[in-house]
């Protein structure tokens, strides 16, 4: 909570200058207000968004080299350094993942991708660095496109509406993480949970994997809520991050609801270009799920979670409802609900041993 | 849920519920906040 306040607080002068300023200095304040930020949470994450930032701008648009060999180097650099700060996460318990890594890394990814596409035609390093500086998505997504960034800011005017809608967004996101996350699910839930008698083990093995999902799920959208409502604060429509994934009635509609700008840059990145070079969509998934698992962290824990997440997308496209009941469709959310939650057991203790014992419990083989 | 409330209701009994119900989240916010000691960031996040 601590962190966010800071970035409300960091927010409102960057509101303020952002339309009190000329146009042209907007885009520098926004800039030089997240690197403040950014450089008083975390130093390091600092550097690193800096040397990205002028680094990937200056390869791939003042550089000589061939095109392929920029691309390259690029994403070589990109994926090694998001690579090494999981790594050593895994590896060190003292190593913290440098502020917003996760997510400018593959912004910048994507902004390199795009290039290689060609669709990159703005090559102005002030809205390149004001894409990557921008502090409402900076800390925790969502993972929003450069030429919505562009676009937005080309059509960026005074609107009330934005502001009303902005207000809105943070009220949920904020009620989301205080009142659902913090008060019913942690203080009031965990509590209830840990008062279940041991003689009720599955009971309370399942609720406490029912309240651990729902509760990551309550904050992140909340915070992702809040990213949104403050960027329209500034002026920017960020894409949504969640779409009420529990209501999908299969696994593939969840992960299309479910981190959606996460999932989207993996379909376009990962799954497409798989599926359509070795014609075969089941290896897509897989790899797409197995990427995305180790984006939370590289460990054996998360890779299990990314495989039993694919398996479940390829399930559910097995089973896929011919007919759209009303029966059919709860039978198929409670599915989702129960499938994500079991799966997620994996990665919710820190070792693989505790994970076992509760699957033991679960599934009555104690 | 705005949307929703205007189609259905008068306006001035639309804008009276949502904010009204603006108002119980703020006051259900505040009484979470002190009520509940803040939680860390947690790893699944990515922090």
């Amino acid at each position: 909570m601590e962190l966010l306040l800071e970035v409300f607080l960091f927010s409102i002068p960057l509101i303020i200058l952002s339309w009190a300023l000329p146009k042209r200095f907007v885009l520098l304040s926004q800039i030089i207000i997240t690197g403040a930020f950014i450089l008083y949470k975390s130093p390091i994450s600092f550097l690193i968004l800096t040397f990205i930032s002028f680094g990937n701008f200056y390869l791939l648009h003042k550089s000589n080299l061939k095109n392929s060999i920029k691309i390259g180097i690029s994403l070589v650099v990109l994926i090694l350094l998001i690579a090494s700060a999981k790594l050593l996460f895994s590896i060190h318990d003292h190593w913290i993942i440098p502020l917003g890594m996760s997510y400018y890394i593959f912004r910048n990814i994507h902004y390199t991708i795009e290039y290689y596409k060609g669709k990159i035609l703005n090559e102005s390093i002030l809205f390149y660095l004001a894409y990557n500086f921008f502090l409402p998505v900076l800390i925790i997504g969502p993972i929003n496109r450069y030429h919505e960034f562009v676009k937005d800011w080309q059509r960026r005017r005074f609107n009330s509406e934005y502001f009303s809608a902005g207000l809105q967004r943070i009220l949920y996101g904020v009620s989301k993480v205080m009142i659902v996350g913090n008060y019913l699910l942690t203080a009031k839930g965990a509590v209830f949970i840990s008062d279940i008698d041991d003689s009720h083990a599955w009971l309370k093995a399942y609720l406490e994997t029912i309240e651990s999902v729902l509760n990551a799920y309550f904050q992140f959208a909340g915070y992702s809520d809040i990213a949104i409502g403050i960027s329209l604060f500034l002026g920017y429509r960020i894409m949504d991050n969640f779409n009420y994934p529990f209501l999908a009635s299969n696994m593939q509609e969840f992960w299309s609801k479910y981190h959606m700008s996460l999932s989207a840059f993996c379909r376009d990145y990962i799954y497409t270009p798989i599926a359509s070079f070795y014609r075969k969509p089941l290896l897509g998934i897989i790899a797409t799920m197995i990427i995305i698992g180790l984006w939370h962290e590289i460990s054996f824990s998360f890779l299990i979670w990314g495989a039993l997440q694919a398996i479940g997308i390829i399930l559910s496209s097995f089973f896929k409802a011919s007919s759209d009941s009303f029966i059919r469709k709860n039978l198929g959310r409670i599915f989702v609900l129960n499938y994500f939650s079991l799966s997620s057991v994996v990665i919710h203790y820190d070792e693989l041993a505790q994970a076992l014992h509760v699957y033991k419990v679960l599934f009555f083989l104690n | 849920m705005y949307r929703f409330l205007i189609a259905h209701f008068p306006n001035r009994i639309a804008n009276i519920i949502i904010a009204l119900w603006y108002l119980f989240l703020l006051i259900l916010n505040l009484y979470s906040s002190i009520s509940v000691e803040p939680q860390g960031a947690f790893r699944y996040v990515g922090w």
